[in-house]
């Protein structure tokens, strides 16, 4: 069963109650403090939900899932951003379909929680390719 | 155009008078040489009529030498007998050409001038001056003369007898007429001629004449509608002669410098404007009048009604044949709109650059503040779970709340930024969608406190509107009802089909608002709420709902019949379609607008 969660996050608070939330969930939280450190998470065989905040310096959370796309490393994954108040950007252009949910700064634990769950949920479920 | 006319009239007359005098004075100087001939053929005349004369009298010679009177005849030599003897006139007019007759006394008695009736004029008498000359003064006769009334060029000599006494005459003699018959037919030849090159010349005249008055009337045409294309064009138009003076303008101009083109034309630079403008003004026709090409410069005009413009001259020199500056045209193009839409549209760039600057700035502030509450946000609760001391959890709600205040007051800040930095886009929307929308994120709330919400908006109603900002809008007044609705009471949503308006109002049963309070309740940061002293509100809501309903070109105010009487905000919207209103909806709460406060 894959319980498996990453922050992607230049906020080291922010990735840090997470991490507090996750473990109380007993989840396994992978942290990433930028969008290349994500990437090579991924690319080191990180599976699970990904959540994703938006405004990060040099690679902002659109250039890294083009990246993820791009390199193929988007199978097996949930993306669910972290957005503030910000606009729908003209970035976001043709990623939206590999975005799964928005999740507005701040959130309660219990919020994050039911989320992740849901998506950890879909991503355990086999789907039926016939 | 009137000198033009002066000038063409001038011309017309001069040639006709010019044709008329070369027609007068040929028609004389032939005149004149036709006398000529005529004298020299009545000289011509005269010399025949002398050598008529030697050969009558070489005729009578050989008769004899001396005449006499015999029985009432007239004898020649010694028998000769000339009464009756039409022969020796008949040889004379054979030899001669003349005509002859022999006198005895003053009778007629040979002779071959002929009477009307064809007969000789035999017995008829000699008459006139002739007769004055041979019988009176005893001389000779050389002349003109009448004989029986028909003019003749006549010699008449007088024929004496041995004693010297006058006795009879003769005569020899041409018609005039006859002789002159050449002469006339020449004359009438000439004049002719004389009559028809004057006709052609006074008709070359008048054809000359009335082809320069259709070439001034084509000129007057060509000139009129430039004149009219010139005055047609709004910028000011002029031109001015080698010396500077202006000799051509359109009204355009006229009504720059505030004269008429009567007072303008002739006048210099320095007859209009002052001494400083005009030595601009001429320095550059002097450059433009030196070089080929056109001149362009920007500069600033005075209109004759005080107001500075801002204009582009354009001008050009305007050469003769020789190439040598004969003077120049202008064109004086107003920029001072563009200039001023310039100006505006670099102001509203700058406004546009400055809304967009805040509404980043706020979007990163936004960003900042929410980044550091995330983990407030998602640790106090997990805290306030841990703990069981009660201060500590009193203490930790107050951290939770102020949390909350932060939290709130950045979205709202953001929101309000957002729709005055962006005019929305009208396009007709769902009123009763927007409200819907609204409520179904505003139902926790509301629930929270047991409020029943109803949304009675007709699902058909439409009005131009976005439908971002209209939920938004709905957002606050419900967030503000839920708050302030009496505990387990009842908000309602209703909208009023006015025709061309809708009128909304959002209603609740809850603590309502005095009269202080209904006029400050749209200002920034103000809470009706101050006893509360409710962290959980920012008082940025019922801004927001200001900005929103004057972006829909609205008007938005609140009506509560007192304290604890309940508060009813309105807010109109323009109605997309031209459907009938419908005035079943909201009615019941009309009631509600004791007292109001309108934006």
């Amino acid at each position: 069963m894959n319980r498996r969660v990453m922050i992607v996050d230049d906020n080291e608070y922010v990735r840090a109650s997470v991490d507090i939330i996750c473990e109380s969930a007993r989840l396994e939280l992978a942290s990433a403090a930028s969008g290349p450190e994500c990437l090579e998470q991924l690319e080191a065989g990180f599976r699970g939900v990904i959540l994703m905040d938006i405004m990060m310096p040099d690679m902002d959370g659109w250039d890294t899932i083009r990246e993820i796309v791009d390199r193929g490393l988007y199978p097996g994954n949930v993306i669910v951003m972290l957005t503030g108040m910000g606009e729908p950007d003209s970035k976001m252009e043709g990623l939206q379909e590999y975005v799964s949910d928005y999740m507005t700064k701040p959130f309660t634990p219990d919020e994050l929680l039911d989320s992740i769950e849901y998506y950890l949920t879909l991503l355990n479920t086999p789907v039926d390719h016939d | 155009m009137k000198q033009l006319k002066i000038a063409t009239d001038k011309f017309s007359i001069l040639l006709l008078a010019s044709a008329i005098v070369v027609a007068v004075v040929m028609i004389t100087a032939n005149h004149i040489m036709l006398d000529q001939i005529k004298d020299e053929a009545v000289r011509q005349a005269s010399r025949q009529q002398e050598s008529s004369m030697l050969v009558f009298w070489e005729l009578m010679n050989r008769h004899g030498r001396h005449f006499h009177i015999e029985n009432g005849k007239l004898i020649l030599g010694d028998y000769y007998t000339l009464n009756g003897d039409n022969e020796m006139p008949d040889k004379i007019f054979a030899m001669t050409g003349s005509r002859a007759t022999i006198f005895q006394g003053d009778t007629r008695v040979a002779t071959n001038v002929m009477k009307e009736d064809g007969t000789r004029a035999i017995g008829t008498r000699l008459t006139g001056p002739a007769y004055d000359a041979i019988f009176r003064r005893g001389d000779r006769y050389r002349g003109e003369a009448n004989i029986l009334g028909i003019p003749y060029f006549t010699a008449y000599d007088p024929v004496h007898d041995l004693k010297g006494k006058v006795i009879g005459a003769l005569f020899v003699g041409v018609k005039q007429s006859e002789y002159l018959a050449r002469y006339d037919r020449i004359n009438l030849k000439i004049s002719a001629i004389n009559i028809s090159l004057a006709a052609i010349f006074v008709i070359c005249a008048l054809i000359l004449g009335l082809e320069r008055r259709r070439s001034e009337n084509e000129i007057k045409r060509q000139l009129g509608f430039q004149q009219l294309l010139l005055d047609t064009i709004p910028s000011p138009i002029f031109s001015k002669d080698a010396r500077g003076h202006y000799n051509l303008c359109n009204k355009a101009f006229q009504f720059y410098v505030g004269l008429s083109s009567d007072r303008l034309i002739g006048k210099s630079a320095f007859d209009l404007w002052d001494r400083e403008l005009a030595r601009k003004y001429t320095d550059m026709d002097r450059e433009i009048l030196e070089t080929t090409g056109t001149q362009v410069y920007e500069s600033q005009v005075r209109y004759a009604d005080g107001t500075l413009h801002d204009v582009i001259f354009h001008k050009a020199a305007v050469r003769d044949d020789q190439g040598n500056a004969a003077g120049l045209v202008g064109v004086i193009l107003d920029i001072t709109e563009r200039k001023a839409a310039e100006q505006e549209s670099r102001k509203l760039e700058a406004q546009m650059h400055h809304s967009r600057m805040i509404e980043s700035m706020m979007i990163q502030l936004n960003h900042d503040l929410n980044t550091p509450l995330t983990p407030l946000f998602a640790l106090i609760p997990m805290i306030r779970a841990k703990v069981s001391d009660p201060g500590v959890e009193r203490m930790l709600e107050i951290c939770q709340q102020c949390v909350n205040q932060i939290q709130g007051l950045a979205g709202k800040a953001l929101d309000l930024v957002r729709i005055s930095s962006n005019p929305p886009r009208l396009i007709p929307v769902s009123l009763s969608a927007a409200a819907e929308s609204a409520l179904s994120e505003l139902s926790p709330a509301l629930a929270q406190r047991g409020v029943i919400c109803c949304n009675a908006i007709d699902p058909e109603l439409q009005v131009l509107g976005s439908a971002e900002q209209l939920t938004l809008l709905f957002k606050n007044l419900l967030s503000n009802a839920a708050r302030y609705a009496a505990q387990n009471g009842k908000v309602i949503i209703s909208a009023l089909d006015k025709g061309e308006e809708v009128e909304v109002s959002v209603q609740d049963d809850g603590t309502g608002l005095d009269h202080e309070q209904l006029t400050r309740v749209f200002d920034e940061f103000y809470k009706a709420d101050t006893a509360r002293h409710d962290l959980n509100t920012q008082g940025l809501g019922l801004a927001i709902c200001r900005r929103i309903v004057t972006n829909h070109e609205g008007k938005l105010w609140a009506a509560s019949p007192g304290a604890g009487c309940g508060t009813t905000m309105f807010f109109t919207l323009k109605r997309a379609g031209n459907q009938p209103p419908a005035t079943h909806q909201g009615e019941p709460f009309q009631e509600s607008r004791k007292e109001s406060n309108q934006i």
